[in-house]
């Protein structure tokens, strides 16, 4: 059925197929800009203690997803470039402990901050280098380099890890505000929409794309692979060191597997963002909305007395939902487009023939 | 052209059900709540009970004591928690508590620095904290109520391994890991016990099975084949208990060598029933989750200007007038009576810290080891 299509018809095909792919992003994007405007009206309207929060309280929760956020940020980079980077959330308890330890060593603690994001940057590079030079699955080589980064953070950080760090620290990258507005949230900011120009209006992002796309198609047009995908490992490193800091910031303790419960929720954010996990397909902004809306779903429920069991379901379920109406779509996107073109074709016949008859 | 706009009016139909899913998902969770049923008169107070995580038979057993007392206390009862340990986990919990004006937290951390922040947030918001099991720093939070001494279980689990096993055998013990807090001041206890009593009595060895099953399983294991001598094996760790248990029914050492513990009696009744579990300590878990509440309503009083409780205040029922309150500030002990969730006897508020039991500032020691033997074990369901 679907050889039906001439080859002729095969160019205008790709062409119309990126057009509906760009198509559904921004219906993605704005159907998650939308479910985050009447989450937010429902929340306010329907849960009396979400209401009595004010602006400076609802903004404050931000302070306890940001983190998702920023590692969300990085492993988008990575996903959307065709791999994956299991071995995030094991980065951050790692730059925190580092931070932290540095610190405690007498180190002034923005220098052991600077140190620690070398060091997770470091370690992304390593991601990149074993994934594009020896050519071992992304999943693989992750999935053990998180078993690395979290047994140095057990050993770096031994028996009591550091906990109260200066004031100045955990204000600032912890629970300081400027106004209503958390210092996090500006930060977040920042780093949110440099990473969409990164990706939506530079070169580079652009071949990170095509790499995701069709890898041997990004080759033949002079792209330099294993280049772009070095740095994509190291952008999904620094930020998973960053929110390592945060982290530690907002508790004001390291922890060695803080971060291990931050991996699945920032991949379900790049997921529910509308990013294909097979690479190729998905927008920065996305995952900024998604980060947000799961954000507040998760701690809008909490707030509305749901225990977080149900919260979690909530969550699974918002997710299943969300991806099989994505498969949906895709399918009817593409099963809309064959009965385009089998019409144009078939039409064609059916016009002659009735001529004929 | 019509085909398009026919594609996509169906996307929007589509994006609008999701919209719809998600608003339903919202509203259809389901919370397990008790509604509120005050005493007469008593002013009903909001209060939270957050261990380490769901679905633990122990937490359990706390909850169902907490339950039975809430009604004549006038408390407004949740019982809420992450579904893994996890300390970030309860930072959001008690975040969300702040923002829904509880009265009274009481907590039982997986953390004890990670919670702090957050903790000194609800007490800066007028909210009494209150840690039990497992304590947070003592800067975050009003009081702390340990489960039992730590030289008094540490005793117990000695004097039935002796009575087992003789005062001159080579005993091993099994703990969780080197740096648990609870497990090393437990061993420090059994240490000084056994240089008192038992001279003669000889630990061989501290295995530690990671607070994993299978990891404690074989540690036993280890240690059974390593050391013949042993006559009695101490695990000292939920996962070490049921691990050492396994390991003498596998290698067949059943009531030759016997297995003497801290744990709960319901994941153990195998062992006990075939014989190779000879004992276990722990508290009273139900009982516990009513001294919780009580101390929920007291510091709450205590915090709103009710006159300081004594030995025999509150009374076993009290009016609204007779409610007694207590404090933090002082620098003495203080007490009071646990009649009115019908536990026997007084408790006291310790001023200073102590040594030998363990206790730290503002600590109530909530009670004696509890012993299951085989003979017992099938009265408890926790």
């Amino acid at each position: 059925m679907s050889t039906t299509p001439v080859s002729s018809a095969k160019p205008g095909a790709s062409q119309a197929r990126s057009k509906t792919a760009g198509r559904q992003e921004t219906i993605w994007t704005v159907a998650l800009a939308a479910l985050l405007v009447v989450l937010l009206a429902y929340f306010y309207l329907a849960v009396p203690d979400f209401r009595s929060l004010g602006t400076s309280g609802v903004l404050a929760l931000c302070e306890q997803f940001l983190f998702t956020g920023l590692i969300a940020l990085g492993e988008a980079v990575v996903v959307l470039a065709g791999e994956i980077d299991l071995s995030t959330g094991a980065m951050s308890s790692l730059s925190g402990i580092l931070m932290a330890s540095l610190w405690q060593q007498g180190l002034n603690i923005w220098l052991a901050t600077v140190l620690a994001l070398f060091a997770a940057a470091l370690g992304g590079a390593l991601n990149g280098f074993l994934v594009t030079r020896f050519n071992v699955s992304s999943l693989l080589v992750t999935l053990g380099t998180q078993f690395i980064f979290g047994s140095v953070a057990t050993a770096v950080g031994g028996n009591t890890p550091p906990y109260n760090f200066p004031r100045s620290f955990v204000t600032l990258v912890g629970t300081g505000t400027v106004g209503p507005v958390p210092d996090q949230l500006l930060v977040f900011a920042v780093v949110a929409v440099a990473a969409w120009l990164l990706v939506a209006r530079t070169r580079y992002g652009r071949s990170l794309v095509l790499i995701g796309y069709n890898r041997a198609a990004s080759r033949y047009s002079g792209i330099d692979v294993r280049r772009s995908l070095l740095w994509a490992f190291v952008a999904s490193g620094l930020l998973a060191g960053m929110a390592g800091i945060f982290v530690s910031g907002y508790y004001n303790a390291a922890r060695d597997d803080i971060g291990d419960s931050l991996l699945l929720p920032a991949i379900t954010v790049v997921v529910l963002g509308g990013v294909d996990i097979f690479g190729g397909r998905g927008r920065m902004s996305g995952v900024i909305l998604a980060t947000f809306l799961l954000g507040f779903l998760t701690q809008g429920l909490l707030i509305r007395g749901d225990s977080s069991l149900t919260a979690t379901m909530v969550t699974g379920v918002v997710l299943v939902l969300c991806l099989v109406l994505k498969v949906a779509l895709d399918h009817r996107a593409w099963a809309q487009l064959r009965e385009l073109l089998r019409h144009r074709v078939s039409g064609m016949g059916e016009l002659r023939a009735g001529r004929g008859a | 052209m019509k085909q398009t706009r026919t594609f996509q009016r169906r996307l929007g139909w589509r994006v609008g059900a999701a919209a719809a899913c998600v608003a339903m998902g919202a509203t259809s969770a389901v919370t397990a709540t008790p509604s509120p049923a005050s005493a007469a008169g008593l002013a009903t107070i909001k209060v939270a009970m957050v261990p380490k995580l769901l679905g633990l038979p122990v937490f359990e057993a706390n909850q169902k004591g907490a339950l039975s007392v809430v009604h004549e206390l006038g408390i407004s009862f949740k019982f809420t928690a992450p579904a893994t340990a996890s300390a970030e986990g309860q930072v959001s919990i008690f975040n969300s508590l702040i923002a829904q004006h509880y009265n009274v937290i009481t907590l039982s951390a997986d953390d004890p620095t990670v919670p702090v922040p957050v903790l000194q947030k609800a007490m800066k918001a007028g909210i009494q904290v209150i840690s039990y099991d497992s304590d947070v720093a003592q800067s975050a939070r009003d009081f702390f109520i340990q489960d039992t001494a730590y030289n008094t279980i540490a005793q117990g689990v000695i004097d039935a391994a002796v009575k087992f096993a003789g005062p001159n055998a080579d005993v091993a013990i099994m703990s969780s890991t080197p740096d648990a807090t609870i497990q090393l001041a437990w061993i420090g206890a059994m240490k000084s016990y056994i240089a008192a009593r038992y001279p003669h009595l000889k630990i061989v060895t501290i295995g530690y099975g990671q607070s994993n099953q299978a990891t404690s399983l074989s540690q036993a294991e280890g240690i059974i084949h390593s050391y013949p001598n042993v006559k009695a094996i101490l695990p000292i760790d939920g996962a070490a208990v049921v691990g050492t248990a396994q390991a003498v029914a596998a290698l067949h050492e059943s009531g030759k060598i016997g297995v003497f513990g801290i744990g709960d009696p319901l994941p153990n009744q195998k062992y006990f029933a075939d014989g190779s579990m000879q004992g276990l300590f722990l508290w009273n878990e139900v009982g516990q989750g009513k001294l919780t509440m009580l101390m929920a309503r007291l510091a709450y009083e205590g915090a709103h200007g009710a006159p300081e409780c004594t030995a025999k205040t509150p009374p076993a029922h009290p009016s609204p007038s007779q409610w007694c309150g207590i404090r933090t500030n002082y620098g003495r002990a203080q007490y009071f009576n646990g009649a009115a969730v019908g536990l026997p006897g007084t408790y006291s508020i310790a001023a200073k810290a102590n040594k030998v039991s363990g206790a730290t500032r503002n600590t109530v020691i909530f009670s004696k080891p509890l012993e299951f033997t085989r003979s017992n074990y099938k009265k408890y369901d926790f």
